[in-house]
């Protein structure tokens, strides 16, 4: 007996009543339905309208025989299975039955325990099948998603490319593609109906813009930000399996009237475009531009009720909302009807984007998704080639000391460099691999600024420098997440209101700045504004007020501390809470997000002049493999990362003083510990209590360095540069003080590779 | 017993291409077991005067004359760590585990590295002299009260005790 039930049907065809009930009786319990016929027309009739997997027919029968029902129901089901039963097998039948395809011919009444064999055999081969095809649809399904995201990424990004000028076609082409492309892979999967049906809407106002029948405006792009939303909405759900009960037909309905014309119609050629002489170039530095220019004559659009049929959610970047349909469908109108659109007919519109030269192009993504796992496991094994190539680099170094041809000693210095290389290489590649552009966790500040200056009515350039670089997944995705905070409370806190900045002498847009760098291993981004700044006598009062501060503590509290409150949790100088901002949550989150990243925040600000905030984040080591110094220490090899070493001198060249019993010496006029590794670990004083005349003379000192502090770490000699891939201690020794795993030399030798972090701190315990 | 069966088996099987008495003696073996009852395997070892057992079901390999590579910071019980096809584990020093003798006296190079495994960790027991792998019948193994240690179960062979190890207890 089968466990799970097949939602399917097994068909029996009998004109005997009899031999049918017996049929019957025969395979209950199989763990499918079972549905009796007296006859093949009946039986094609029943096939044709539900979902059948195999039929056991009678030959004999009136009218139609089971020969020619088999080879009738084939033509329409070419797979399901067909078993005829007979009392009367001539060669002739056998051989007739098995040329319509028939799965098998049994005797009757005889064969009845083989039929019942034979429907338990195709019971299990459909629920084999199905579960095959279910985990297929599950394969399918991931990469469906996965391309939907890939196509859906930089979506607002390339919106907000149709408000340049001047225009680009390309912009509409791509936009057009990704819509068609999403539209054409969503009809493949069952499930997808409300995606394609407002894809597909979409794909027609794209092609309409396409046509040059529209034109691009501020109305336009937030039509189909407000799409693309949705369309991002319904895509989560598929891949999430969720389904929620929506009617999408008056969003769709309300993108059909935009495409024919219908809404938004009326503000088309109302003022003349800015011609590209009128039109400010832009400025090179400039990345990203979402600019909204609300006139003074806009006035709120009026709050609407919202409908409970109508209801569609907008997912936006960071969270979930929940707009009226009414709402989503008329704000565009409404703001097609404040804000004078660039009214170029679409005519000129499309020949000046055919005449403009050098337009960016869709940067055509033929990568391939690839899991962290899989790379993780790509990086380990490129750590073995490099274990590999230093044992080589040692077997190499012992054979080079015999008598051996020049040739063949050159031949294999040369393969020695080659492996150097290619490991090299390698390493290289795969660190790149984990790196995205900023740009691409960036993308969605320009709509959140948007966004935020039409909420409150201010107008917020935002600009952004330096999102080529390079960082590593993780950095990506929290600076994604924890910047939103930062920007929505620079337009919101920061940049005043238009008249405000009039009133100020200051341009009336106000400008927030994201510029991105890498420092040596920091990556540092500063987030600035040209808003009012920050006012510590304000923050004091208000930090007082929510108790988060003492009256004393706030007397005696220094500007720079007092605008260090902001980090605190629930802390909020909004007066209100608004969409915006307001609720106390956000800097908190900042830091925090930071801080699990090794990284630090600290913020600036001058009164009336603006605010800087700057993250440094230091370079995460995905990287398995180090540059080291191998040393020897008291018969240990000892390998130090250079990173950590910040010079490296002979014991005899050092002045050598004991301050309380410790060995110390002088670097860069600091007082610092000085020992081997040991008296750093074993003892909780600083430095070694041995004598100068302890150390051997010929002995080296590294300066090891970490954050503030240094110490003087003497080695008895330095064996080589070694490219160590460090691999933690075992679940036996788990953790040693001062070390932080091993690193293989050659197929015996282990070095233990020293954590400068873990060892200064050993030094400077208290 | 499906062990038992195979080996029937194949002894039926061997009939057929070997020597009749070679494969009576086999037969002859094989019931001589069957008729022991239930047995555990033990790797003997010699730590100074007494012998210990360790369960081969727990042992992954023998490692004789390898060298470790001493810790650079002191740890109880542990000489170092060996590098075996490309995985670095910890090497415990099961004379000094047992409390029977000081790490001093285990040269780099010499004896023999038992690899075995608990279940979650792998690691290696240096001893000075192992002796070789014998079967004990579980009805002749006695459970000791004293849990804490590694030692569970003693066994009496010839007037001789053997004490056998449970790994998962090496700390």
């Amino acid at each position: 007996m089968n466990s799970r039930k097949l939602n399917e049907t097994l068909l029996i065809v009998e004109d005997d009543a009899d031999m049918r009930d017996a049929i019957l009786e025969s395979l209950q319990g199989l763990g499918c339905s079972l549905f009796a016929c007296a006859n093949a027309e009946d039986a094609l009739s029943f096939a044709r309208e539900n979902p059948c997997f195999a039929v056991f027919s009678d030959y004999r029968m009136p009218g139609m025989n089971g020969i020619e029902f088999c080879r009738r129901l084939k033509m329409d089901m070419p797979r399901i299975n067909f078993v005829v039963l007979t009392g009367f097998a001539d060669k002739q039948t056998v051989l007739d039955a098995f040329r319509v395809g028939i799965d098998d011919l049994l005797e009757k009444p005889e064969d009845l325990v083989r039929l019942r064999d034979k429907a338990d055999a195709f019971v299990r081969a459909r629920i084999e099948e199905l579960n095959k095809e279910q985990q297929e649809m599950i394969v399918l399904r991931q990469v469906f998603c996965e391309e939907a995201n890939d196509i859906l990424r930089d979506l607002d990004t390339y919106i907000f490319k149709l408000e340049e000028v001047p225009p680009q076609p390309e912009v509409v082409d791509v936009l057009f593609r990704k819509a068609h492309t999403l539209k054409g892979s969503a009809a493949a999967f069952p499930g997808t109906e409300k995606l394609s049906m407002v894809t597909h809407a979409y794909e027609n106002l794209l092609q309409s813009l396409r046509k040059g029948k529209l034109k691009p405006s501020q109305a336009l792009t937030h039509v189909l930000l407000q799409g693309a939303d949705v369309i991002k909405s319904l895509v989560s759900d598929f891949e999430e399996g969720r389904e929620r009960a929506v009617n999408l037909q008056p969003f769709v309905e309300a993108l059909n009237r935009w495409t024919e014309g219908q809404v938004g119609a009326h503000t088309q050629n109302q003022q003349p475009a800015p011609t590209p002489s009128q039109t400010p170039a832009p400025t090179p530095a400039v990345n990203v531009t979402a600019e909204l220019i609300v006139p003074e004559s806009v006035t709120p659009a009026p709050a609407r009720v919202p409908e409970d049929d109508g209801i569609a959610w907008v997912e936006q970047p960071e969270n979930l909302v929940t707009k009226s349909i009414s709402e989503v469908a008329a704000v565009p109108s409404s703001v097609a009807a404040e804000v004078p659109s660039g009214a170029q007919p679409m005519t000129a519109y499309s020949q000046a984007v055919k005449a403009s030269e050098g337009a960016p192009k869709e940067e055509e993504d033929d990568g391939l998704f690839v899991s962290i796992e899989k790379l993780n496991s790509f990086m380990e094994l490129s750590g073995e080639l490099v274990v590999l190539k230093n044992a080589y680099h040692a077997v190499v170094k012992q054979v080079l000391k015999f008598e051996l041809p020049q040739e063949q000693k050159q031949r294999l210095e040369e393969m020695n460099q080659s492996l150097d290389k290619i490991s090299e290489q390698i390493q290289g590649q795969i660190m790149d691999v984990r790196k995205v552009q900023l740009k691409v966790a960036f993308q969605k500040f320009p709509r959140i600024v948007r966004q935020v200056s039409h909420d409150l009515q201010k107008q917020v350039r935002l600009e952004m420098t330096g999102t080529e670089l390079g960082v590593d997944k993780s950095i990506a995705k929290a600076l994604s997440s924890a910047l939103v905070h930062v920007v929505r409370n620079a337009a919101d806190h920061g940049i005043e209101m238009p008249e405000v900045r009039i009133s100020r002498n200051k341009p009336e847009c106000g400008v927030v700045r994201i510029h991105s760098n890498q420092i040596a291993d920091s990556i540092v981004i500063t987030i600035d504004d040209d808003g009012a700044g920050i006012d510590p006598e304000q923050i004091k009062k208000k930090a007082l007020e929510k108790g988060l501060i003492t009256r004393d503590t706030m007397m005696n509290m220094p500007a720079h501390a007092a605008i260090d409150l902001i980090f605190l949790p629930g802390f909020s100088t909004a007066e209100k809470i608004t969409s915006v901002s307001g609720r106390g949550v956000g800097m908190d989150v900042v830091r925090t997000e930071i801080s699990k990243l090794g990284g630090t925040c600290s913020i600036e600000s001058n009164a009336g002049l603006g605010t800087r905030l700057s993250i440094v984040l230091p370079v995460p080591k995905t990287v398995l493999v180090e540059n080291t110094l191998l040393t020897e220490s008291s018969g240990h090899q000892i390998v130090v990362p250079l990173v950590s070493i910040s010079k490296i001198t002979p014991i005899k060249d050092l002045i050598l003083s004991k301050v309380d019993g410790r060995m110390t010496c002088q670097h860069e006029g600091v007082t610092i510990p000085l020992g081997d590794y040991r008296s750093f670990i074993d003892s909780p004083l600083k430095g070694s209590a041995m004598e100068k005349v302890d150390f051997a003379p010929d002995a080296l000192v590294l300066i090891i360095s970490h954050k503030e502090h240094a110490l003087a770490l003497v080695v008895d000699r330095v064996v080589d540069q070694l490219e160590a891939v460090v691999r933690p201690f075992d679940n036996v020794v788990e953790k040693l003080l001062g070390f932080k795993g091993t690193s293989l030399l050659d197929s015996e030798h282990v070095a233990f590779v020293l954590d400068a972090e873990s060892l200064v701190g050993a030094a400077y315990a208290a | 017993m499906s062990l038992l069966f195979l080996m029937q088996s194949l002894l039926w099987g061997l009939h057929m291409l070997l020597n009749e008495d070679i494969v009576n003696g086999l037969q002859e073996a094989l019931e001589e077991r069957k008729n022991k009852g239930p047995h555990a395997s033990f790797l003997l070892v010699q730590v100074g005067e007494q012998k210990f057992g360790l369960p081969m079901s727990q042992v992954i390999e023998v490692l004789e004359s390898r060298r470790w590579n001493p810790l650079p910071v002191n740890r109880p019980n542990i000489l170092g760590v060996v590098n075996l096809r490309g995985v670095v584990f910890t090497i415990y020093h099961l004379a000094s585990l047992l409390g029977k003798g000081g790490m001093h006296e285990a040269q780099s190079g010499q004896g023999c590295i038992i690899v075995v495994t608990d279940g979650r960790r792998r690691f290696g027991l240096w001893v000075e002299n192992m002796l070789h792998v014998q079967d004990f019948p579980i009805n002749e193994l006695h459970a000791l009260n004293e849990r804490q240690l590694l030692v569970t179960h003693l066994c009496v062979v010839e007037q001789e005790s053997i004490l056998m190890m449970d790994i998962e207890r090496v700390a």
